[in-house]
Parts: C-alpha cells; structure tokens; sequence
C-alpha cells in the first residue's frame, strides 16, 4: 500500500531525516536506508492519524533541514520528530548498529533477586518507621 | 428505555470496583457493575510488538486527551500543570499501570498530628493491615518483605522480581551511604501463580502485560467476580446517579455504545470510578436537594485535587546493561527521604523507585518537550540511553489544597451534552520544594552507583496517574465527602470507593491502598447487610 504522499513530501522528509540521522556512533546515516518509502509507510500504517498533521508540516518546507527544525512549533516538531525517528530506528541496519533486538522474552533466572546479602543485613537493622 | 434491578451497582470496573465487586460477588450478594469501556485481549496490547513505542505514544497512551479512545470521555487539562493519565475499560488504569504495590508508611495517615500539615486520616495503618495483607494475594504481589521502613507483615506470595544489574549497582551504593532502599514490591508474578504466567521482562508494562503476568484487575478480580455470580456491562456510560424521594440514591441512568439511554434501579450504589470521573458524575448529579451536585453539601466535592508530581533522574553508565529489559515495575525503591526532617526546607517527602530505561524510541525522544535535539548530538544520546541507563522516578507526597480542584465546565460540553470536567491544578511551592532536594538527591545516588552522568526533569507534566482527594474521607460532614466506612454523608446508601477518598496522599503509590479501602468498605457492607440504608426498588 503506498500512503497519500507525494513525491515531493517524501522527498522532503528524507532531506530533513537526513539531518535528523546523520550517522555516527556507529549508527548509519539516514541517507543511505530509504527512509522516505518503506520505513515511513511502516509508521504510518501503525499511526495513521498521523499522515495529515505530517503532509501540512512537510508541505511548510522550503528551507534547509536545520532552519526548518529551528522554527518548527513545539508540536510540530515533537510530531516529526516521532515519525523521523520511529521510520530510522525501525529499520534493521540501524538495529543492529544498536545491538537492539527489539523488546525480548526472557525466563526469569532461579538464582535469586540479587544482592540478597545486602537485604539480609538491613532486615537486621532497627525498624524506621515513625509509628504514631 | 430499558429499566434493570440489581442489588449493589457499581460504577467502574478498575481496581476499586473489581475489588468491590468480588468481595461481594464472594458473599452471593447480587452485584451489577457498569463500564464505559470494553474487555481487552491481552494479545491487542502493543507490548510485544516492534511498534510498541510508536504506539504507546498514540492509541496507548496513558493520557485520555491524546488516546482518544471511544470509552474515554474528555477532560480539559490546559488549566492544570499535570496532565491526567488513566484508562477506560474493565481493569481501568491497572491495565496500563506499572504495578509498583506499596503500603502506606504509618506517618501518612497522622500528618496533621505530626508535621502540622493536611489532614489527620480517620483511619490509621492497622485498620488497612489485614486488608493490604488479603489482597498481596489476590493480587499476585511479588516482592519480599522485612523492610525497616514498615511494620512487620506476613511475607508476600511470590519472591521479588530480578533487582538487575542496575538495581545491584545504586543498592550498593546506597547501603554505602546509609539511605534506604529495598527489593522493588509489584503486583507482576515472578512465578505461575493461579494461573498467570511470570513476568518475561519485556519491560512493556505500561502498554498492556501481553502474558498476563502483570495483576491487572481484568485477569487478577473480574473472572472469579463473574463466577461467583457478578454481572459486568461494558460499554455502559453511567451519566446520572439517581435519587428516590427519601434522599436514597436509587439506580442511574447510563447510555449503552449505540447511545441509547437504559436505566437501573438498585438498592446501594458505590462508585468506583476514578477521582476524575466518581467526582464529576456526583457534580452532574444535580438534583433540587442537592444543587450543586449529589453528596455535596459540604462543597468538598471535587477539591483537594492530589496529582503526585513527579520528577525523574537518568543515571547513564558506560556498562552495557540491556536496560531496554525489565520490569516496569520498580527494580528497588527508597524510602529514604519519604518523612519530615527538621533540616528540609519542605515538610513530608517523596518516594523514589528505579526502572528501566526502555526502547530506542524513549532514548530517542524522551523527555522531547525538554531539549530539542538532532544530529550527531541525537546519535550520541541514543548511544549513551540505549541499555546503558536507569531511572529514578521520584513522586512527591502531595499535600491538599481545595484550590486544587476540578469543575465542570459549561463552555464545552461532551458528546452527553453535558458539561466537560476541567482540571484546575498548581503544583505546590512544598511540592517544588521536594523535587528540587530529591532530584539533586537521586544524582548523588547515581553518581556514588557509578554514572558516568546524569540527567534530571524537575517535573515531569505527562504524569497525572495518581488523581487524589476530590471526594475525601472525614469524621466532620461539613469538611468531607464519605465518612471512615467510605460511605456518603449526606446519601446513606451512596458508597464512594476509589482514590477519590484519599485525605492526603503519601509519597507512595496509591494503588495497593485503594485496593485495601475499597475491600474494607465491601467487607463492611457483607458484615452489615441487613441493617445498612438501602433504597426501596
């Protein structure tokens, strides 16, 4: 399914997630990973509601990426940046650059809840509440 | 109009009414609850999905205003400097709660006595012991007990969850210093437990537990409620509690999903919907004896609104952790500033409890209202957030203030046509006072576990989950709503059994308290069943 944008917005909000995601930290650069299609549809076919608010900001851009951000109003720039950042961070390059797996199962271990000994010795100490 | 009788209604199908409803559901008395919400399916919840984050920050959100969700009903907040955080359907907040279970500490209910601030509760800690004692076991409450800073209590049904390694680093720390911490208390199995899986620390909580291990009321109260005889009607949004001829509260009028008006009659009725909500339905209420809402002659009716203000410190350290997992959940929490000391320039105190530090989208953005960041500088905090941090949130005992309030307000009316509640709300000088010592606090204890750096938010404004007050207890009817045994003052038969009736509101976490009120009124309400005030229907 391709979301109502137009060619001219995606390619907008690839110039400012450009910005937003320029690489580092072993992190790649946004430039490189197609934001503006598949990772970008993947959060707006999850936040739907989200693609109006998206094309009135994106359709505010004339300027470089940078000024842009500066003067965007605080929800608006809250709004992109969530969608920026949920397209980027959803891709696989930029997980594992994070060695981030998504949200786990993990068994509970059977060795205990950790540093027992400290709880131990505290259950020896005077009571410290004030009882009234 | 359809018209329906029951025995006891109760509206609102979240901790309290849960509570409420098996306590006398267990006793074969007829109960009939109605909520403006629906079931969930635990495999709806977004916590075990890529897309959790994204979708915590919309459709699962915890604030109403910006879920939208059509159980919620609005709530105008602009007038109020935190902003409410709750849920509608059956379970009601605990669906999307963290769970930390913490018992009042026995100053909480003496505060006037000792620290000349508030209100004396008229009920005391060993009033609420055996009912917070039954419901550790209803609810699943994994943890150990033993702490100084409480009485002795039996210990819990489940053993603590896992402290993890940041939870190992700032308890080392603080058995350095001398400041209190303990094993974090949460109402998430750390084992099966009648027939509930154990946590999987997805660390997912506040979206929905999709194993079933966290004690929601959905899977903890309300199936065994049912069983026993229970009804429950979703989708039934109560907009009217109605009054009989001798000042009885007498059934309420409710608009099913399609908005067709019904009408039940019933003999007792106990609200349990939310200080939000209990209070805003008692101001609609509006009848000739009682004008200015039912239950209200004393006027105290949606004051002393208690919002729990809350800051929150970031400990980042150079360890890979996986602090993405976990339980949220407390991992520890301290109790070592919670009480008045001379030497504070703010009376009371705060409670504070160590989390996780979440996904790539919370390292990202969190707090995005605080800084506006891109760029490499946006790389390098990510880097330093993901797995490598921990949070101590730090709650603030807030104290009563009957300019804090909410009020309906007619310039904007809901889809009923009635007027919408509005939140009038400031946070303390007190208040500001606390957070400002504890954050400079949590810094030091991050610092002493070993963080390489620390970030601090003085108050964290999206973090209303703890609505308190607006319908308080008391002795004397012209300063309080119900009386010890939660019931109305001025409508004998009228039972008010949510946070609402809290008269101040500790530093801890409200949850384990209401659930110990509200099984103490319907305990009540089983011993005296055949003399109580009942309507005739």
């Amino acid at each position: 399914m391709t979301l109502a944008l137009s060619d001219k917005q995606r390619n907008s909000f690839a110039e400012i997630s450009n910005v937003v995601y320029p690489g580092g930290y072993n992190h790649p650069p946004s430039s490189g990973l197609d934001i503006k299609n598949a990772p970008l549809d993947h959060v707006l076919r999850a936040r739907n509601e989200l693609v109006v608010p998206l094309i009135k900001i994106l359709n505010q851009y004339v300027t470089e990426p940078n000024t842009f951000l500066s003067q965007l109003e605080d929800h608006d720039f809250k709004l992109i940046m969530i969608i920026i950042s949920a397209s980027y961070l959803s891709i696989p390059q930029v997980k594992e650059s994070l060695e981030y797996n998504g949200q786990q199962a993990m068994s509970l271990g059977r060795s205990g809840f950790g540093a027992e000994e400290l709880v131990f010795e505290l259950m020896q100490q005077p009571k410290r509440y004030r009882d009234v | 109009m359809s018209k329906t009788t029951t025995e006891i209604l109760i509206i609102g199908a979240g901790l309290s009414g849960a509570v409420t409803a098996l306590q006398l559901a267990r006793s074969n008395i007829k109960v009939t609850c109605l909520e403006q919400g629906q079931w969930n399916n635990r495999e709806d919840y977004p916590g075990d999905k890529p897309d959790f984050e994204l979708l915590s920050m919309g459709p699962w959100h915890a604030n109403p205003n910006v879920r939208k969700s059509p159980a919620d009903y609005p709530i105008l907040d602009d007038t109020s400097d935190i902003k409410p955080m709750l849920y509608n359907g059956v379970g009601g907040s605990t669906i999307l709660y963290s769970a930390h279970w913490m018992r009042f500490l026995p100053s909480d209910f003496n505060v006037h006595s000792l620290d000349g601030v508030g209100k004396n509760w008229p009920i005391n800690y060993h009033d609420l012991a055996p009912h917070y004692n039954q419901n550790d076991i209803d609810f699943g409450v994994s943890g150990i007990a033993g702490d100084p800073a409480y009485p002795d209590f039996p210990e819990y049904p489940m053993p603590p969850l896992p402290i993890q390694p940041w939870g190992e680093r700032v308890a080392n720390a603080h058995h350095k210093m001398g400041w209190h911490w303990w094993p974090g208390s949460n109402a998430i199995a750390s084992l099966p437990y009648k027939g509930r899986r154990p946590c999987v620390q997805r660390s997912t909580c506040r979206a929905g537990c999709n194993e079933g291990a966290k004690g929601s009321v959905d899977q903890t109260h309300w199936p065994e409620a049912i069983a026993c005889g229970a009804i429950l009607k979703t989708g039934a949004r109560v907009s009217r509690i109605l009054l009989d001829q001798h000042g009885l509260a007498c059934g309420a009028l409710f608009k099913d999903a399609s908005g067709n008006t019904h009408q039940i009659e019933s003999e007792i009725v106990i609200l349990a919907s939310h200080a939000i909500g209990s209070a805003q339905l008692l101001l609609k209420s509006t009848s000739p004896k009682f004008p200015n809402g039912l239950a209200n002659h004393s006027d105290q009716v949606g004051r002393n609104l208690m919002m729990h203000p809350l800051s929150r410190v970031i400990g980042f350290f150079d360890e890979p952790m996986m602090s993405w997992q976990g339980h949220w959940g407390q991992s520890i929490y301290s109790l070592e500033f919670a009480e008045t000391r001379p030497v504070h320039d703010f009376v009371r105190g705060a409670k504070w409890n160590l989390s996780p530090s979440g996904g790539p989208l919370s390292a990202a953005l969190y707090p995005i209202d605080e800084s506006r960041c891109w760029g490499k500088p946006l790389h390098q905090r990510i880097d330093n957030w993901l797995g490598r941090s921990a949070v101590w949130g730090i709650t603030a005992e807030d104290l009563p203030n009957r300019q804090n309030r909410l009020v309906l307000d007619p310039n904007f009316i809901d889809s009923n046509g009635d007027p919408t509640v509005r939140l009038i709300y400031k946070v303390s000088e007190n208040s500001k006072r606390i957070l400002k010592f504890m954050t400079a606090k949590a810094v030091q204890s991050f610092s002493e576990a070993g963080a390489h750096q620390t970030s601090a938010s003085s108050l964290v404004t999206d973090n209303g989950w703890h609505a308190l007050g607006t319908c308080r207890m008391g002795i004397d009817a012209d300063q309080s709503v119900v009386n010890p045994w939660l019931q109305s003052h001025d409508v004998k038969n009228l039972y008010i059994v949510d946070g609402s009736v809290f008269v101040t509101s500790s530093s801890v976490n409200p949850a384990a308290t209401i659930a110990a009120l509200a099984r103490r009124t319907a305990e009540y309400i089983i011993k005296s069943r055949s003399t109580i005030k009942r309507a005739k229907i």
